[in-house]
């Protein structure tokens, strides 16, 4: 009994020192292409009692720390069944451009985004009145318009906020502000929505979107992109390699890895491992 | 930051999870805006208006017994033929015009639906009308709007004589 509890004593005086025996675990940054989903799409139909549905997504890449081209594509099918008229329309979107960061990565782990964009828009869709009513003083006339294939040019100017509530997985929304360039004219139906431009009403439509996304971690890195430049010189010039020893990295991750395990001839200049 | 972006988030869906409705604010009604007078110095009496084979009660487009130099009036025109006539009573008299159109149905809006966009071709009169001179060809749902206080459609100048 007596040696049992000697050495428990024994193991509780040296057990403080196996703490700096252990590795704490190394902090990267994961970066990689970006998919996701509108959710949007799924959830205001039903949300709004909407007779349009369909589904969009996303995907983006990192270039230079804060810049990231992006591609949407999507589908939007409508159906308008009133008292008045019935009316379908259905097609295809998709979305070039690009976001540029305009936050400040606090550390090597953060990787929320609040960004301004811009796209290019185009849209293929048909639409197809089935029925339309118009009655006045002189009667009723009844009236039906075949499918006709259109096609849409637009501009759009991005707002928005992306997230990462879990690793690598990335929840936020976008604001858009969209500005059409050209619409194929139909004698009869002015389409009243274009799939991926939004409502017509409007000379300039504004639209949400709610982005559930998931970062595939292809690329390691000890490097925290520097906030863009809005006026005043940053103290970093470039995308900076932080020196272990340096304060600063040791308040950004966490972490009092030392050692020299990180140094740039170990790992190349831009110091990102594949 | 995690929390401060989870914050705005929700607020914004709640934004816009609020449904803004679907009520039409558009007219859909196409209406021909037409102008009555006779001379500068000649007051056009009692006047009432119907559709050319419309007689039954409840037909009467317009009725004003008021006096007046000029008389605005907006008038319907026909959905399933090329042209459309009206009587006209005055001075005891009745008096015929015909409006000849063609007519294309266009959607207004997702709310509002489908209305007549018309444009006016020709016309021609009997009785007491002197003359019609169609001053804007075009009739559509914003044509009351438009011309609400000036301009009109159609000018139709009746034959007045002084009492």
């Amino acid at each position: 009994m007596d040696k049992i509890l000697r050495s428990i004593f024994i193991l509780l005086l040296i057990s403080p020192l196996w703490g700096f025996a252990q590795k704490k675990p190394e902090v990267w940054r994961y970066e990689g292409p970006r998919f996701g989903i509108d959710v949007s799409r799924f959830l205001m139909p039903s949300i709004q009692n909407a007779t349009k549905g369909g589904f969009e997504i996303q995907a983006d890449y990192p270039f230079k720390g804060n810049w990231f081209p992006t591609i949407e594509a999507g589908y939007l099918s409508v159906d308008e069944n009133k008292d008045a008229y019935h009316y379908t329309n259905k097609g295809t979107y998709a979305r070039i451009g690009f976001d540029v960061n305009i936050n400040k990565f606090e550390s090597l782990t953060d990787n929320d985004l609040v960004f301004v964009g811009l796209r290019y828009g185009y849209s293929l869709f048909a639409q197809e009145t089935l029925s339309s009513t118009y009655t006045n003083y002189w009667g009723s006339a009844q009236n039906a318009f075949p499918r006709n294939f259109l096609s849409a040019h637009w501009g759009e100017l991005v707002f928005g906020l992306k997230g990462e509530l879990i690793r690598n997985f990335f929840f936020g929304w976008t604001v858009r502000a969209k500005f059409p360039l050209y619409v194929t004219k139909d004698p009869h139906v002015k389409p009243f929505v274009i799939p991926g431009l939004g409502y017509t009403s409007s000379d300039i439509p504004f639209d949400f979107s709610v982005t559930v996304a998931y970062r595939l971690p292809l690329i390691k890195t000890k490097t925290i992109p520097k906030p863009l430049k809005t006026g005043g010189r940053d103290r970093r010039d470039s995308d900076q390699e932080l020196d272990p020893n340096d304060p600063e990295y040791n308040n950004q991750n966490g972490n009092n890895n030392s050692g020299g395990r990180i140094s740039p001839g170990s790992m190349g200049g831009n110091n990102r491992q594949f | 930051m995690r929390l401060r972006i989870s914050l705005i988030i929700f607020a914004v869906m709640l934004l816009i999870s609020c449904n803004s409705g679907s009520r039409c604010y558009e007219s859909t009604d196409t209406l021909m805006v037409t102008t009555l007078t006779g001379s500068e110095s000649l007051k056009i009496g009692p006047v009432i208006i119907r559709g050319y084979g419309k007689n039954v009660v409840g037909d009467t487009l317009y009725n004003n017994k008021d006096s007046a130099l000029v008389k605005r009036i907006a008038l319907p025109l026909a959905l399933n033929s090329d042209s459309t006539g009206f009587v006209v009573y005055f001075n005891d008299k009745a008096s015929t015009f015909w409006v000849r159109h063609t007519m294309n149905i266009q959607l207004i809006s997702q709310s509002c639906g489908f209305a007549p966009y018309y444009q006016l071709n020709a016309t021609k009169r009997s009785g007491l009308i002197d003359s019609l001179k169609i001053n804007q060809p075009a009739v559509d749902p914003k044509s009351v709007e438009i011309f609400a206080t000036n301009g009109q459609n159609i000018t139709i100048y009746l034959h007045l004589t002084a009492n």
